[in-house]
């Protein structure tokens, strides 16, 4: 049952930490490298286009046409860059995959040029007097206006970003991950610049890379290309500071709401947001994963069972965590006429599981299906990232082989326990066009 | 039991043709915790006209039917599949495509037992008339959810163009109005059709031990009964000889238009070789001309026609065959245009000696990021399997493959053919 966690780190001056992982398994070299800061309304369409914007093109490769082409001649390094949000706080992310050389003809140092490209990607954008170039800006604002408006095309991202936005309205997660078109007209080449480079200055760069590589070798790269990018003005302090994990819970006094909202659909989304009294630092947080699963992360749970397979109301109904946040999110897909019957027995098997209304089989089934998830995950090059990056933001560290022991310990009990902390906060529902009822649109 | 060995790829792939006709596949993946198993017959929404064996009747089924029975397949006498797996963990699923219908789970611990589960349940079918009208409600729901989806109707708009009445432009899991005639006899006479082990293949790929993967599965498949099957008799419309038509539209509630444009293949090798070159060369072309890299591409994108998603693909199977291109764009008709004209020009001038090298380079890179996922690797090697494709050597294909090749078969597809294109325009 042993999970791999041979991560060896190491740093590059202040800021930049290395997280090495060598394995035999894999034919590729997974690169991730984190820059994060705080979700702030004023600053999360800035922080969005960073990436978009460095992209563009780097002071060697000056267009984004010269940089994928660089990228490509390295039997196609696929680089990528983005955004992220976790619970309430946001990262940038970037991502390489290089084919390892072992496998290529004639491909010695392949992984130290990608590296090379990769650092200058992230250090060393093209500028003009100091600062973004307007154009590359202005070309990048008009697209992210429209990856913005986008997004609902995709009806059961849609109703899921709106669930939780409205959930959290007050709250920085409730914060669009992409930002706000209205505040693409404010920003300049050289505000998005600034904060660029307050983004350098506070935030400290983990880099991980997974791969069959050599860790002395791997140390010696990163700290050549890395380190020619070292920022004097790091703010060490800035970096250590440990983060406040958002404890503000809204429990008794929140009211549940109902949000409909009209487009023209033929299916109705329809989503819950639940508040909980856990979350990923918290003692039973464990047990809020296990309650999760049985109500809705599995094919024998208690939504895909009751809503889809005796109901035949839906072909979707499911419930994932948000574990920074200890929110929990419910998605269904069904035929708009059945929104009340839907509700009705969404709603029953939250109460089922308050009233401890729990089978064994749930109980055990999910418990292994964790398990199970949990042993896959160490498939996935990047899921000691991830949880390096949940115990820097929450200072609880948690590895996935403690969370395989602490799912096998949950009870019946646990599970009953954290439910009584569960409430139906948010009910919303993705329609279509047709006239509603006056009452149905009213906050109960 | 055959052992293939793909020495560049340090990859050995266990193959062996058991006495009632199944195909096994076992790939031994060292350090991976996760065991994937993939089994699948060769059976898909195209497959709508056929000869029953055992009454040699030729039926025309309910489109949709191949996707239906692959949902009805979770349900046993003795209750619901997915509980079955649950007792051990494994997470299991399927999916249905034009030419196969796949059954697969992947599991950490207890991968005998899961791989029994994973032989009876498809060797086992259960249908009542409760149980399959309770799964038109389901199914209904899915059809509704695709059809608010703009990527799917837009691609699905496209194939009506390209092929008209030829199958492959049904939507896999039918219409609502097909899937309400469909009933148990007939789920039954799909399932003896093409459920004989003949018709299908296992795939297992994970930290496993060849010899006794393959011993379980033989002495699984030696418990049941089942009578050697002629080849299996598929009918077909014939392929019209040009496209349906031109312009397919349809309106969503969406932002901004989505347009998919692209072309019949005229050249259809019986080969499957031929077939796994030429798909191999129209690659390498569409990256040149469209791939991230190229100027095209990013010029498309500057003159506001299209976005980053700007991308293509290609298809190529024993009866047909379509190259795919599109994306989001304010101006559908304008980046058609535009991209035609490329098109043109390039099949008139040739490929950039130095964009295909890259190119190639970089096909070679990409195809090696397969193998580092069980699930990846087993679907794709799988489904080019029953296309007669060993997807294994694409490596070499790949490196054998010169510019004259590349350049030929971008004029092949191009010069002269029709072009079919979708669009689904905002409300």
């Amino acid at each position: 049952m042993s999970v791999t966690s041979n991560w060896m780190t190491d740093r590059v001056e202040n800021q930049i930490h290395l997280h090495i992982l060598p394995t035999e398994k894999y034919k590729m070299v997974s690169v991730l490298a984190q820059l994060e800061c705080s979700l702030e309304r004023d600053r999360a369409t800035k922080i969005a286009l960073i990436p978009q914007v460095l992209m563009r093109g780097t002071e060697h490769y000056p267009e984004p046409t010269a940089l994928i082409r660089a990228f490509d001649d390295l039997y196609g390094a696929a680089i990528g860059a983005r955004v992220n949000k976790h619970g309430d706080r946001q990262t940038v992310e970037f991502t390489m995959q290089v084919a390892h050389e072992g496998y290529l003809p004639n491909a010695d140092g392949l992984f130290a040029s990608a590296m090379n490209l990769f650092a200058e990607v992230i250090f060393q954008p093209k500028t003009q007097q100091g600062v973004f170039r307007s154009d590359d800006l202005a070309a990048e604002i008009t697209l992210h206006r429209q990856r913005i408006e986008n997004v609902v095309n995709d009806k059961i991202a849609y109703a899921g970003e709106r669930c939780a936005q409205e959930l959290c309205k007050d709250e920085p997660f409730g914060i669009s991950r992409l930002g706000y078109i209205e505040d693409l007209a404010f920003i300049t080449p050289m505000s998005l610049y600034e904060e660029y480079q307050q983004l350098l200055k506070n935030s400290a760069l983990h880099i991980y890379i997974v791969g069959a590589v050599e860790v002395s070798q791997i140390k010696e790269i990163c700290s050549h290309e890395f380190g020619r990018f070292i920022n004097l003005d790091f703010n060490l302090n800035h970096s250590k500071k440990a983060v406040e994990t958002n404890t503000a819970r809204h429990l008794v006094d929140q009211n549940e709401r109902i949000v409909i909202e009209q487009m023209d659909v033929g299916q109705g989304k329809l989503n819950f947001g639940l508040r909980t009294s856990s979350s990923y630092d918290k003692d039973d947080y464990l047990a809020l994963v296990v309650y999760n699963g049985i109500l809705g992360g599995f094919p024998h749970s208690k939504l895909f069972i009751n809503v889809r397979e005796k109901s035949s109301l839906a072909y979707y109904a499911s419930s994932r965590i948000e574990g920074l946040k200890g929110v929990i999110f419910i998605q269904s897909g069904i035929q708009i006429s059945n929104f009340e019957r839907a509700q009705t027995i969404i709603k029953q098997q939250v109460e089922d599981m308050r009233r401890g209304q729990i089978t064994d089989d749930e109980l055990n089934f999910t418990k292994k299906g964790l398990v199970n998830q949990y042993m896959q995950s160490d498939d996935q090059p990047f899921t000691g990232a991830v949880l390096q990056m949940y115990s820097r933001f929450t200072g609880r560290e948690r590895s996935v082989a403690e969370m395989i022991r602490d799912v096998q310990q949950v009870t019946k009990e646990d599970v009953v326990r954290v439910a009584q902390g569960v409430q139906v906060e948010l009910v919303y529902f993705l329609r279509d066009k047709e006239e509603v009822p006056q009452n149905a649109s009213a906050h109960i | 039991m055959r052992a293939l060995t793909y020495k560049r790829l340090n990859e050995t792939v266990y193959e062996e043709t058991l006495d009632n006709g199944l195909q096994v596949f076992i790939l031994p993946k060292p350090g991976f915790r996760q065991t994937y198993a993939n089994f699948t017959t060769r059976y898909g929404s195209i497959d709508s006209e056929f000869t029953v064996p055992n009454r040699k009747e030729r039926i025309k089924v309910p489109d949709g039917i191949a996707h239906f029975l692959e949902h009805k397949m979770f349900e046993e006498e003795q209750g619901d599949v997915f509980i079955e797996f649950a007792k051990t963990g494994a997470s299991a699923n399927a999916f249905t495509t034009f030419d196969t219908t796949t059954y697969l789970f992947s599991s950490t611990t207890e991968i005998e037992k899961n791989l029994e589960i994973l032989l009876n349940f498809v060797q086992n079918p259960y249908f009542t008339d409760e149980n399959v009208e309770k799964e038109k409600g389901i199914i209904g729901q899915e059809i509704k959810m695709y059809e608010d989806n703009p990527n799917w109707q837009v691609y699905f708009g496209l194939l009506q163009g390209l092929y008209g009445e030829f199958p492959v432009a049904i939507d896999i899991a039918g219409t609502v109005e097909s899937i309400a005639k469909i009933t148990k006899e007939t789920l039954y006479d799909c399932y003896h059709t093409f459920y004989h082990p003949s018709n299908m293949t296992l795939f297992v790929v994970g930290e496993v031990d060849p010899d006794a993967i393959l011993r379980l599965v033989a002495a699984n498949q030696t418990t049941k009964q089942y009578e050697l099957q002629a080849p299996i008799e598929r009918f077909y419309p014939p392929l019209s000889h040009g496209i349906q038509r031109e312009l397919t539209e349809y309106h969503l509630d969406i932002s901004q238009p989505r347009v998919l444009f692209g072309y019949r293949e005229k050249i259809i090798e019986p080969s499957a070789v031929d077939r796994q070159k030429r798909e191999a060369a129209v690659e390498v072309w569409m990256d040149c001309l469209f791939g991230r890299s190229s100027k095209h591409y990013q010029k498309l994108i500057d003159d506001g026609l299209t976005d980053q998603g700007f991308g293509s693909e290609y298809e190529l199977t024993y009866l047909y065959g379509h190259s795919i291109f599109g994306g989001n764009s304010k101006q559908p008709l304008e980046l058609v245009r535009q991209v035609k004209s490329l098109l043109a020009q390039f099949a008139d001038q040739g490929i950039d000696l130095g964009d295909f090298e890259r190119s190639k380079k970089k096909a070679i890179g990409r195809f090696m990021s397969l193998l580092d996922s069980p699930q990846g690797i087993a679907n794709v090697f799988t489904s080019q399997k029953l296309r007669g494709v060993d997807v294994l050597t694409s490596l070499d294909i790949l490196q054998d493959l010169e510019i004259s090749d590349v350049n030929q078969v971008l004029r092949d597809h191009v010069v002269g053919n029709e072009l079919a294109m979708s669009i689904v325009w905002p409300e």
